[in-house]
């Protein structure tokens, strides 16, 4: 299945127009100088992650892409297009799963395409397609109260595809769950990413998670985040977790996780100093 | 024997399957048939004016044949039907919508919500003379005072409910684009359902109390009335009867309708 995934994602880089584009980026809560300056470009069907340290601004950042909040500063492209507002192709997949408790499984994935107005024979059609992708099978008449954490963001990222997205912003879309099924989750993902070739950027405090989704990690440092590094992951795709054992990929976590330990002890006696 | 000897706090331990024999919720029935039968004995017994109390056995067949009593069917009970329906209709359309307006405006929450909180501290029933001054003693006062008195509760538990949905899924409506409309079809009534539909039970029950107590104070005719009347001119029988039918109705009322609007609710499922 991935042949035609690969070139496209090997062809990604040199592709025209890229789908996200940031070009000096600042976020300002009051006086809290928050986030950037940031520049940032992810390239059609490219995944890219963003690690740091807590409260460095990743979330803020995504939020800007999102259009769920106005940056202070900057220019952001979305598409070749200045950012106006909430974009039909971004596709958002939250923290917490945002499941809806009131409804079923497949109505839960269906519930963006009922937003946007399509016909209910479509769109749950669709969404049966998506939950069969997601691994769902069998459980489309489920609520989500009698799904497991992982089973929930199972929905919420089968509800992310329902729209056709073209770039997918994840915050920290795994934080909750235990190891175990964080880990069979991020091949899922990747599985499904592959399939339908979108933009993603992945936010996440997991360094492993990171390099084994990743074509690029970018390593933020503590407020007011700015990038402090960038690290190119050449492991070959279709990806699993035994990946992560090779050499380049433990190479490449060693240096991210040096990054982060460095900014995270500065901030943490940063934080210790100012009672 | 093991069950005492259990180191489970008893407030934290299941109601057990059993008791002494009988199953749980047979002890319910035996408390109340229990009480029933003593009160008729008690009546029976000759110790007690039958201006003062009647025998149960009593009480229930005058009731039952007051369902045959035209007058009393049309006149009082369908009258009072009628009256509760239109309080408890209003109350909810209204109570919803105001518990919605307060939810989306900061300002409006800010005006009302003092008056919600304090509401009940209001003997309302005393505002029955201004009532009559204002309206009369027709149907209108009625209605009034029933729907005032039964929307806050409604209000208050609307409120609950539009306020407790999770901000993450206002997060989503806004990256969904959604509309203001679809918003509160969607994502706020789903979401605080559960809410109302405690609220309405609660709305149903006040609606009832004030619909009957108003008639009791300022109709001259109803349910209520026929209670007050019966009091006033010592028919005993017919009073008692009153009460019993009254009671049943409000109970029948309530389980039905608590019966039916859990069938709405997700929390239920």
């Amino acid at each position: 299945m991935t042949t035609q995934m690969k070139e496209k994602r090997d062809s990604a880089p040199t592709a025209p127009t890229p789908i996200v584009q940031l070009e000096g980026v600042e976020q300002h809560f009051g006086p809290v100088h928050a986030l950037g300056p940031v520049d940032l470009t992810i390239g059609r069907g490219e995944f890219v992650s963003i690690v740091g340290p807590s409260g460095c601004g990743k979330s803020t950042l995504l939020e800007i892409i999102g259009a769920l909040q106005d940056p202070a500063r900057g220019s952001v492209e979305v598409d070749g297009a200045p950012l106006t507002g909430p974009r039909r192709r971004t596709a958002i997949v939250f923290q917490e799963s945002a499941t809806l408790p009131w409804r079923t499984v497949v109505d839960n994935v269906a519930f963006a395409l009922e937003v946007r107005g399509i016909g209910r024979k479509e769109r749950r059609e669709r969404a049966r397609e998506l939950v069969e992708l997601v691994g769902l099978g069998g459980f489309e008449n489920h609520y989500p109260a009698q799904l497991s954490g992982g089973m929930r963001q199972r929905v919420a990222m089968a509800r992310a595809m329902s729209t056709d997205p073209d770039l997918i912003l994840a915050d920290e879309p795994f934080g909750a769950l235990d190891e175990q099924t964080r880990m069979l989750m991020a091949e899922e993902l990747l599985r499904v990413v592959e399939r339908i070739g979108c933009g993603v950027l992945f936010i996440t405090h997991s360094i492993q998670e990171s390099v084994l989704l990743s074509d690029r990690v970018l390593v933020m440092g503590r407020r007011p985040g700015t990038f402090i590094d960038e690290v190119p992951i050449d492991l070959p795709r279709p990806r699993m977790h035994a990946a992560l054992s090779e050499p380049s990929a433990t190479a490449a976590q060693e240096r991210i996780w040096a990054q982060i330990r460095a900014e995270a002890e500065v901030a943490m006696v940063a934080t210790r100093s100012t009672p | 024997m093991k069950a005492r000897s259990s180191v489970v706090p008893s407030y934290v331990r299941p109601t057990p399957r059993r008791v002494a024999g009988l199953p749980s919720p047979a002890w319910t029935v035996v408390l109340v048939a229990g009480l029933v039968v003593a009160i008729e004995l008690y009546a029976r017994s000759g110790a007690v004016s039958r201006l003062d109390l009647i025998p149960v056995s009593e009480m229930v067949s005058r009731s039952v044949e007051l369902l045959g009593d035209r007058d009393f069917v049309v006149g009082a009970l369908l009258r009072s039907v009628l009256l509760i329906c239109a309080s408890f209709t209003a109350s909810a359309v209204a109570g919803v919508a105001v518990a919605y307006v307060m939810a989306r405006s900061r300002w409006v929450h800010r005006a009302v919500k003092p008056y919600v909180n304090v509401f009940y501290a209001l003997p309302i029933f005393a505002l029955y003379p201004v009532m009559v001054v204002m309206f009369g003693t027709g149907v209108v006062p009625i209605i009034l005072l029933a729907t005032l008195f039964s929307v806050v509760i409604v209000i208050s538990n609307a409120l609950v409910g539009f306020e407790s949905a999770p901000p993450i899924v206002t997060k989503l409506a806004l990256s969904l684009e959604m509309s203001r409309s679809q918003q509160l079809r969607k994502i706020l009534l789903p979401s605080a359902l559960p809410d109302i539909l405690a609220g309405l039970k609660l709305g149903l029950a006040y609606a009832i109390i004030a619909v009957l107590a108003t008639e009791f104070i300022l109709a001259t005719t109803g349910l209520g009335q026929v209670v007050n009347r019966a009091y006033n001119n010592f028919n005993t029988v017919d009073m008692y009867a009153g009460i019993v039918f009254v009671s049943v109705f409000a109970l029948l009322a309530n389980l039905a309708l608590g019966a039916a609007l859990n069938a709405f609710d997700w929390r239920r499922r």
